[in-house]
């Protein structure tokens, strides 16, 4: 009947016997070796983000770059016309001939584009093919720079990819 | 598998799966004394004990990809650190075990030596364990504290069950004696 006593007292007793406690180096090892890990990769991810969104946000800018230069001799003349005749009706109205100040508004647009055109096209050839040249090239090179994450990061490079093309959408929309 | 997966399911041992690094030091803390006291009572050896604890939670929580759940963590962890305690004590060829089963043979259950009068005492208790030698702590410590059957043991151990049977008779049988004489 008695034999028992000994598993009965261990048994009510059992927490009572862990009562060591292990010293902090374990946990300071197994702190550095599993914070390492987790930091390694936590930061190859922050590098890799960085290094993509950068090329992407290159892309971006030199996309936007680009299309305002294609569009400079188009879109932005329209402005400069409004401008010169809201700003100075005394230079416009020399040079514009009489019957356009009388015409209709619709008719006075298109011809002081045309006049517009006409004067600053030559002038501006030079420098606008050069630099429509250079931000091509620049956007030649970030897209093969993105072009090589496409393997390592398929579903990044795919979201970046359908952000360039939303953008050039755009870019035709306007 | 599906019904084991949900009753053992854990969500620290999860998020730690997620690789979310928090989690690990849950899981330290709420493991790590007990695991401590489980290889100190085999090892015998507070710096033998520490080294087994880190080795141990090492490979938990490195392998914790391949942990599926089919029982809990803290089990799975326990076996890795009796295991690992084991190991330690055949490096230094401790683990002795007699496998000459005759020698009580002929102890029946009623032989055994009589307790009633022992005034038992958690430090007692641990104080003879301390003096056993590895291969009976090693069996008494699995039976009496961590709560594995003889065939567990037997299992853990490597050896018969009837060698754990009969090594369990007789590290009681002296744990008593010493316990007597204290």
């Amino acid at each position: 009947m008695m034999q028992n006593e000994l598993e009965k007292f261990i048994k009510a007793n059992r927490e009572a016997f862990d009562d060591e406690e292990p010293s902090g180096r374990v946990w300071n090892n197994l702190e550095k070796q599993f914070s390492n890990n987790t930091a390694k990769v936590v930061s190859i991810n922050r590098t890799l983000f960085f290094k993509i969104s950068s090329v992407a946000a290159a892309i971006i800018i030199v996309s936007v770059g680009a299309w305002l230069l294609l569009n400079k001799n188009t879109g932005s003349s329209t402005g400069s016309v409004i401008t010169a005749q809201a700003l100075s009706p005394d230079t416009a109205g020399n040079k514009v001939p009489e019957a356009i100040v009388k015409a209709p508004r619709v008719d006075t647009f298109k011809t002081a584009q045309v006049i517009k055109d006409s004067s600053t096209e030559t002038a501006d050839n030079n420098g606008y093919s050069e630099e429509l040249f250079y931000y091509t090239k620049l956007t030649e090179i970030k897209f093969k720079q993105l072009k090589r994450i496409e393997k390592e990061e398929p579903v990044l490079y795919q979201s970046f990819y359908a952000e360039i093309k939303k953008l050039d959408s755009w870019s035709c929309w306007i | 598998m599906e019904i084991t997966t949900g009753i053992m399911f854990d969500e620290v041992v999860e998020r730690c799966r997620q690789g979310d690094a928090s989690g690990y030091s849950i899981l330290y803390k709420r493991y790590s004394k007990a695991m401590f006291n489980t290889s100190l009572r085999i090892v015998n050896n507070a710096a033998d004990a520490e080294d087994v604890l880190q080795d141990a939670f090492t490979d938990a929580f490195g392998g914790l990809k391949d942990f599926n759940f089919s029982s809990t963590f803290g089990a799975w962890l326990k076996k890795i650190v009796i295991n690992k305690s084991l190991n330690l004590l055949r490096k230094k060829k401790l683990l002795l075990i007699d496998t000459d089963d005759e020698a009580v043979q002929g102890l029946k259950e009623d032989e055994m030596p009589d307790e009633s009068y022992l005034l038992l005492q958690v430090a007692k208790i641990k104080k003879a364990m301390q003096t056993l030698d590895s291969g009976y702590r090693s069996v008494l410590s699995l039976y009496l504290f961590e709560g594995y059957d003889h065939e567990e043991i037997s299992e853990i151990m490597a050896v018969p069950s009837t060698t754990v049977r009969s090594q369990y008779m007789r590290a009681r049988q002296k744990l008593v004696t010493l316990l007597n004489k204290a």
